[in-house]
């Protein structure tokens, strides 16, 4: 995931809201949490990166 | 028995995080690649879309928008990186950086597949019989070095090899990291939960040392 953030401003805005604030709002943290496995394409709020075109799919 | 200077080792070690990030662009965690692997055994491979960097971008930019509302930039998808609206007077802000172009100078790398992860644990293991090779201890053996463990084991050492073998994959896990990924890579980076994690482990380790005695 860490690699798709080379935009130091969009990462900023995930990180504030979902690593340093409510953290455990972050899909991809409560899926470590609960053993399952996380995609590499999945958002902290649970949408996975889809190519353009087509609609994000929201996984929750 | 020889050990590596402590100089020469920490040196190989950071020199091994370094390469390892300018090469895959990513952070080293021996246990997450574990843990990776053992899910893809639970739960077979997730389908990871096929993207290129433009296409991964929009997608990031469209994500981005759709979680934090409309951001000037993050629509404009028309205009060639570099040549987008002038700059914001927030020069931090997310619509600012979305004009920028992927860092070229950073490795661009896929997700990692099943064979990237085997690879990596083939090396840990080549990489170390190669380094006991070099300090002349290649002798294979069912028990520790420790003359205290020995004693206290017994024929029971393999097995109590094992039982420890799963007692730190449990740690690790509970840990959320273990010596390279905390130690390593955490401590590096000033990550308190790494920092804090680090010195429990160095502390156990060296009681536990003590405790078994001189190899």
């Amino acid at each position: 995931m860490y690699p798709l953030f080379k935009l130091a401003g969009i990462l900023r805005t995930w990180q504030i809201r979902y690593c340093t604030s409510d953290y455990h709002a972050c899909e991809r943290y409560r899926r470590v949490l609960a053993g399952r496995p996380v995609p590499p394409e999945m958002m902290p709020n649970g949408t996975l990166l889809k190519q353009p075109g087509n609609k994000l799919r929201v996984v929750k | 028995m020889n050990h590596w200077s402590w100089w020469l080792s920490g040196l190989g070690l950071a020199s091994v995080m370094v390469v390892h990030w300018l090469a895959t662009g990513r952070l080293m965690a021996v246990s997450g690649r574990i843990t990776a692997l053992v899910n893809r055994v639970r739960f077979g491979a997730s389908e990871t879309p096929e993207m290129t960097e433009q296409e991964l971008l929009e997608a990031v930019r469209m994500a981005t928008t759709v979680e934090f509302g409309e951001l000037e930039a993050a629509t404009d998808s028309h205009n060639p990186p570099g040549l987008g609206p002038e700059k914001s007077e927030a020069p931090d802000s997310p619509a600012d950086d979305a004009h920028q172009e992927l860092n070229p100078a950073l490795p661009q790398m896929g997700p990692r597949t099943t064979s990237h992860h085997v690879f990596f644990m083939v090396a840990v293991a080549v990489g170390g019989l190669l380094a006991a090779s070099l300090g002349g201890r290649t002798t294979f053996t069912w028990s520790l070095a420790s003359n205290g463990f020995r004693d206290f084991a017994g024929n029971l050492s393999p097995v109590i090899l094992v039982i420890g073998g799963a007692l730190v994959g449990f740690g690790t896990r509970m840990a959320g990291g273990c010596t390279s990924g905390h130690g390593l890579c955490g401590v590096s980076r000033f990550q308190p939960g790494s920092l804090l994690a680090t010195a429990v482990f160095f502390s156990v380790g060296v009681g536990v040392s003590l405790l078994l005695g001189p190899s």
